[in-house]
């Protein structure tokens, strides 16, 4: 990077940071260092929602998932406006009402104090697990360019977050997310921009989308029938399981994820909580969409350029084994030469496009898909010999596929600033973990069960001293990180394993009276354990577990309530009033 | 602010309304009910999926 590139990233850094900590004042008790004392505007829930969300995985992995696997996983955030109506009319009006700090202190309420932290436990070591992930993603960027130690950098990485979170709880988290927004949304736009500049004099952006099209990168849509096959289980991105289980992973993280049900617990009413949760159901699926976009169009960008063999470039000049390195070599010419007659049959395909020949084209489609075909399986070749040379390599190059291009393609400055919104992206999801399992930590478990009686000084005390531990440990989890192939895709991975089990929980006291907690507590234990073999055996794609899950845990839930003694009085009702 | 103290298995009922909790400031805006604004979701998404189909059939 340049020097340029250099100070627009510190730069960047320094007015979050400072931004942060500046809105970080007032902090006098947990009711306004979690909920600041439930003050917020709709449109400061939307942006808290969509930077919890959207973290630096998003924008690192996904346009390299549309370049090596198409946008079909766009279908994946289908469930996810239907989840927000939901929420709407079942969750936000009871948690308001309740006046809770996290979503599991309804559950005591409603079934016993076990299952209260049952439910808060298995969120804590999904939410932990998962923002470790969050803190290596941006970290690979840093170790990549400049050849840091990957585990020093998550610890750098880690840090600065951890400054204003620490001080200022929800709010600073809250109004950075803001800022982070803006400058994210420039930027990635910028980015966008940028490769369609780039493409060869007389290739459009038409053009472009029609190369990726030709080799099956817009397959936003996949509606496969074949539901009897075990293939149709085992397709991770379609329609029907983006609709299906993409709806239960969205109820269940918006709707029982104390990252994101802490985000419109701050709000001033159930409006602007609803608002913020439909806007984000309306802005969701458009915008994962032009990420998406970006990768797709990258791929039509590198059929002109010179793509490495592995987009892990230090990956390759790490290979020291003179033999390995021979062989690499051989590879990459081959590589090349390919290369080049994909850049022949491309520019000849866009020829034809615009002659509008209908017989030319699609031969030149199957042409162009053979090379490419030969191009993917020289890159596998590749990722064997790295692997012999170095068993501990991370082989997967999804995620640096946008890096390499934004290192090697875009102009000073703004490669600074590619790079810090990256860093911004993450920093927004992680700071909102991390107040999310410092509020769980200290709600659910501290105040109710370790020290119910402390002052409020003592419990802000604490909550910072909480996020402080969770900061530390989401960065000992990043430093395992790497053997987790595709980012995005870990992360919802391990969502999935325990999502379904958590919403199912939900769903019990929401919709199932009779059942009490006993019934509910056991049923979630052996749901979790049937999931986590039903992973193991991979029989079905993940997406279908959260459905599984959340489906098993009130079948259960429903034979317990026949099984075991039932403690208690009848519930009343559980249904908040609708509008 | 103090959890609301209820007999288990119950949702609690809250005695008074909190702030933001007044009927002007549970109203949507724009529509006259919420459930206008819950059509206009389902809406916009049905009509985003058949235009990502038509998009995934032009250029395939």
């Amino acid at each position: 990077m340049s020097n340029l590139d250099w100070w627009v990233m510190c730069l960047t850094f320094v007015v979050i940071i400072s931004y942060g900590v500046y809105k970080s004042r007032g902090q006098k008790n947990v009711d306004s260092y979690f909920l600041d004392n439930k003050s917020m505007p709709w449109y400061l829930i939307l942006f808290s929602i969509i930077g919890t969300q959207a973290s630096a995985v998003t924008f690192l992995s996904a346009p390299g998932q549309a370049f090596t696997d198409g946008m079909r996983f766009v279908q994946y955030y289908f469930g996810l406006p239907i989840a927000m109506i939901v929420i709407c009319i079942a969750f936000v009006p009871l948690f308001h009402k309740l006046k809770v700090y996290t979503a599991y202190q309804f559950l005591e309420n409603r079934f016993d104090l076990k299952t209260r932290s049952l439910t808060a436990f298995l969120f804590l070591l999904q939410r932990g697990m998962s923002t470790g992930i969050s803190i290596y993603a941006p970290a690979i960027i840093v170790s990549s360019i400049l050849g840091w130690n990957i585990y020093w950098t998550n610890i750098f990485m880690g840090g600065f977050l951890i400054i204003y979170t620490v001080l200022g709880g929800t709010k600073a988290v809250a109004h950075t997310q803001k800022l982070q927004l803006f400058i994210i949304i420039a930027g990635m736009g910028l980015a966008g921009y940028m490769v369609v500049h780039l493409l060869p004099e007389g290739v459009s952006f038409s053009d472009a989308l029609h190369i990726a099209g030709k080799s099956q990168k817009l397959n936003v849509i996949t509606t496969p029938t074949n539901v009897g096959d075990h293939s149709f289980w085992q397709d991770k991105y379609t329609l029907w399981s983006g609709l299906i289980g993409g709806f239960f992973l969205a109820l269940s993280y918006f709707g029982t994820d104390q990252s994101q049900v802490g985000r419109y617990l701050t709000a001033r009413s159930i409006r602007e909580s609803r608002m913020g949760l439909l806007l984000n159901g309306l802005v969701k699926v458009p915008m994962q969409f032009l990420i998406l976009l970006i990768g797709a169009l990258l791929f039509a960008f590198y059929q002109f350029q010179p793509a490495p063999l592995s987009f892990n470039e230090m990956q390759l000049h790490k290979v020291e084994d003179p033999a390995i390195n021979l062989q690499l070599q051989h590879l990459q010419s081959r590589f090349d030469s390919i290369s080049l007659k994909k850049h022949a049959v491309t520019l000849s395909m866009v020829e034809q496009l615009h002659q509008q020949d209908k017989q030319q084209v699609p031969a030149l489609r199957d042409k162009l898909n053979d090379l490419q075909q030969q191009t993917d399986q020289l890159r596998e070749q590749a990722k064997t010999l790295i692997k012999k040379a170095d068993p501990a390599a991370d082989t997967n190059d999804t995620n640096y596929i946008f890096l390499n291009f934004v290192i090697h393609y875009l102009p000073r400055g703004l490669i600074g600033l590619l790079f810090a919104i990256i860093f911004l992206a993450a920093w927004g999801s992680i700071a909102a973990a991390l107040n999310s399992l410092s509020s769980t930590t200290i709600i659910d478990i501290y105040k109710r069960s370790i020290r119910p009686l402390a002052s409020e000084k003592h419990y802000l005390n604490a909550s910072r001293w909480m996020t402080l531990f969770w900061g530390i440990f989401c960065i000992i989890i990043a430093q395992f990180a790497n053997k987790l192939g595709s980012l995005i895709e870990a992360v919802n991975v391990l969502g999935s394993l325990f999502y379904g089990t958590i919403l199912g929980i939900f769903m019990i006291a929401f919709f199932m009276k009779s059942v009490k907690g006993a019934a509910a507590f056991w049923a979630a234990l052996v749901t979790e354990a049937i999931i986590i073999v039903i992973y193991n055996l991979d029989i079905v794609s993940f997406l279908w577990l959260n459905a599984i899950g959340c489906l098993l845990t009130m079948l259960f839930g429903y034979v317990f309530k026949w099984l075991l003694p039932q403690n208690g009085k009848q519930t009343g009702s559980v249904i908040p009033e609708r509008n | 602010m103090q959890e609301q103290s209820t007999k288990k298995g119950q949702i609690p009922q809250v005695s008074a309304r909190h702030k933001g909790d007044s009927p002007a400031d549970s109203r949507p805006p724009l529509f006259k009910r919420w459930r206008s604004w819950y059509l206009l979701v389902l809406a916009v998404l049905a009509v985003l999926i058949l235009l990502f189909y038509l998009f995934t059939n032009h250029y395939d």
